[in-house]
This record gives structure tokens, sequence and C-alpha cells, in this order.
């Protein structure tokens, strides 16, 4: 359920979350400590329906890069040139936190990427972001994004979005473009040249 | 009665190993809630098997104020309407909140045709500030202490009830389980202005159908009358405890 307990590692750390979309959040108690500590177990009782405890504790991570981190990466989107073959702040910032917790990382991205919909500045900036990355770094999250930003009314954030795919270049990037309908001529003719590409470089057997 | 909401959840027990985070997916669910501005992201579940916690990314939908939640596990579908004002104004009543999940529901059975084998309607929240006094007042009024705690008056306190009550749901007969727990906190609540700490009693209510019948059944039409009941039983609930704790 959606409610903010502390853990005991975060009590130890001495971490305080800020609760998010709670209007309020009890204080640990030594009950809850045990209630929640190590133990595995489905909560699908008769007692009570609510998700797992490890469910819950997942949320952790991704919190404290929220709060913690935020201001910082979207900072570096702001600031950084993105560049193949270049190593840019953004990339090293962004793969140290991927081998800290990937999966943690990529929903962090995601959740950015939604609370700044309104922001074409933002959310173009994680497009190019993550389109950088590796199709196999970056999935199921940043198609994710990506598919979002295909829905966009922002013509700029749609034609980001399409440069991920092309950026990925992967069978399921081209099955995902080959769907993909714009109003504007000049992007759909954009989006035939990429599939064209795509066909071309994934369809097409080498000569041997 | 109650104060500050905190938790308004509504789920829906199902298969749902075929919806994941993928291309065939996110477009129809950015189709059947375009109207509702919400975008897909995505969740970790922690799957229980046999060789143990397998971790796994799950699609989820929210709008860019995170007031709504729809996660799709691989056995659950969660419908959470969070607090996204001061108080959990945005709230609203119980009632309404039901209506707009039966509304999401049948969007996506719509969609991707399936019965639920389990529902579940929970909701709680804070009730007003009380004095010192008065809190233990419920204490003794809902607990037989033993000696030590008459003594010592507890500080923390849980009571949680469970009944079995049998319903009409859609034309058949439906086990329930009827799950109340009252409970006396200290805590945080969030301000514009920062936390304030609080100590006061939480009201949770969790009625879901009986864990024991595990067979899809619950159509659109199942779904609407289960959650439209199982808010009259809420409502008649917290009458019920309203009455006792003012007695």
């Amino acid at each position: 359920m959606p409610k903010t307990y502390e853990t005991e590692s975060q009590k130890e750390e001495g971490i305080k979350h800020h609760p998010k979309n709670v209007p309020y959040e009890e204080l640990i108690s030594d009950s809850e400590i045990q209630t929640t500590a190590l133990i595995i177990k489905d909560l699908e009782t008769a007692r009570s329906t609510e998700p797992s405890i490890e469910n819950l504790a997942n949320l952790s991570r991704l919190r404290q890069y929220q709060e913690q981190l935020t201001h910082h990466l979207l900072m570096l989107i702001e600031e950084s040139e993105l560049e193949y073959g270049f190593n840019s702040a953004l990339d090293v910032f962004l793969r140290d936190r991927l081998a800290e917790n990937a999966l943690a990382t990529k929903e962090w991205l995601n959740s950015l990427f939604i609370q700044h919909i309104a922001d074409p500045a933002v959310t173009t900036g994680i497009l190019r972001t993550i389109a950088h990355l590796d199709y196999s770094e970056i999935a199921p999250q940043g198609p994710t994004i990506a598919l979002a930003a295909l829905a966009n009314l922002n013509p700029e954030v749609r034609e980001c979005g399409i440069r991920a795919f092309e950026n990925w270049g992967t069978l399921e990037c081209l099955h995902i473009l080959n769907a993909v309908q714009c109003p504007e001529e000049w992007m759909q003719d954009y989006v035939k040249q990429v599939i064209s590409d795509l066909e071309q470089e994934l369809l097409t057997c080498p000569l041997s | 009665m109650i104060d500050i909401p905190g938790t308004y959840q509504a789920t829906f027990f199902s298969d749902n190993s075929d919806i994941t985070p993928s291309a065939d997916t996110i477009p129809i669910f950015l189709d059947s809630f375009r109207d509702k501005g919400f975008l897909p992201n995505t969740f970790q579940e922690i799957e229980i098997t046999p060789t143990g916690p397998r971790p796994q990314v799950r699609l989820r939908l929210s709008p860019p104020d995170e007031e709504w939640g729809i996660e799709i596990a691989l056995n659950r579908i969660t419908f959470n309407k969070s607090a996204i004002k001061p108080k959990g104004s945005n709230m609203g009543r119980v009632e309404d909140f039901v209506k707009e999940v039966v509304d999401f529901c049948g969007r996506i059975q719509r969609r991707f045709p399936r019965k639920a084998n389990r529902l579940s309607l929970v909701t709680g929240g804070l009730l007003r500030e009380m004095p010192e006094e008065r809190l233990q007042q419920i204490y003794t009024r809902l607990f037989q202490p033993v000696t030590f705690y008459t003594e010592n008056p507890p500080v923390e306190w849980e009571l949680a009830s469970v009944a079995r009550v049998t319903l009409t749901i859609n034309s058949k007969d439906e086990k329930l389980n009827v799950n109340t727990r009252i409970k006396r906190l200290q805590g945080r609540l969030a301000q514009p202005s920062g936390f304030m700490p609080f100590d006061r009693i939480e009201l949770l209510f969790d009625i879901n159908t009986f864990q024991g019948t595990r067979e899809p059944r619950f159509d659109v039409e199942a779904v609407s009358d289960f959650f439209l009941k199982a808010a009259e039983l809420r409502a008649t609930l917290l009458k019920q405890m309203e009455d006792y704790l003012n007695a």
C-alpha cells in the first residue's frame, strides 16, 4: 500500500525520507522493524491484501535517487553535450548509477520524464540521454519512455522519441516505428527513412 | 470521522503475465487512458518462486502529478489514489474513488479481456487529534489489558479484527473477509512548511473476497457490484466505529 515506512537500514543510516504523495508517515517502532525486516512472505491472506514487503522495500533506493540526486541529474542533462565516442559527465554519472542499481536508475529516469512531461527541455534532454545508452542497458524503461514520447503533443518531443528508437536500432524498435503515425508530413517522411535504413541494416542478409 | 485520508487502494487479482512493459501493450494503455493523461512507467515486482525471489519489471501507469497509480503486477492490478495535497484534501470520497476504479477496470478488461479471481478494497486514514486522556480512554475501551498495561498505559497499540461474511455479488454468493484495524501511532504529517509530529489513531479497512476461492469469475459487472458494495460496507463499519468510540 502507498504508505511510507522507514526500514531498519534507513534508520541505521539516519536517512529520513520525505514521503512522496502521502499526507503522513509513521515513525519507526520496534514492532514495525520486526514485521518488516527480512521476512519473505506473501501478505495476501485473509487479514490483508497488501503487496509484499519486498516490493515496498524496493522503493527505498529509488527514493534516495529522487530526493538526493535529481537536481544534479537535471543539471547534467542541461549542461552535457552528448556525442558518440565520448564519455560526457552525464554518461559517467548515469553509468555509475546503473552499475549501482540499474532498476532503480531506470525507474528514476522514467519518473522524471513523467513529472516533467510539460517541460520539453527536460523531456527531450532525458530522451537524448537514454538514446545515448545501449538498448540492453536501458530497456525496458527506455523504450517505455520513448513510446510515451511518441504520444506527446509536442513535435520536438515526438521527434526525440523517434530518434531514440533510431539510435537503438533493434528489431523491436523497427516494429514500433512501423506503427508510428505522425500528423506532420516531414516527420512521417523521417520515420519512413529511419524504417528503410533499419530494414536495410537488420533484415538484409549480408552477401557472403 | 476520518480527518486525514491516507490510503485508497483497490486491487483486481488476475493472471497478468501477458501484460508487460512492451511495444505491444504500452500503446494500448496510452490509448485507453489518454483522456486521463496517464503515462507508462515501470515498477519492480519481486516474484516469490520456489527457487527464491525473482525481480521483474512490470508496467505502471500514472499521471504527472502521481495522484493515481495503476500497477500491473503478475497476479494483481492495483489502483492507488494518493494524497498530493496537504491533509489529503484531493482524495475525495471513497464512493467516488471506487466509481473511478470500476471505470479503470472496465477500460483494462475491454482491451485485455480477463476476469478477476479476487477483489479488495483498502481504505485508511487518521482520526482527528485527541488529548492523551482520550487516547487512553479509547485503549481501555477496546482492550482488557493485563495489570502491567493498566498501570503503564501503552503509547502504541493495534487491534485487528477479521470477520467472514457472505454477500451477493452479481447474483452469486461470495464469501468476504472484512478486516478492520485500529491503531495508535506516532508519525510525521507532511505539511507545505515541512513535517509536523503527530500522535493519533489510524483506522484501516480491508474488505476482500475470500482467498480460498480463486477461479476467475469477476467480470465488469461483478467488479462494479463488488466495489460499490464494499464501499457501502465500509461506510457502515466507519459509522459503527464512530458511534462506538464516541459512546
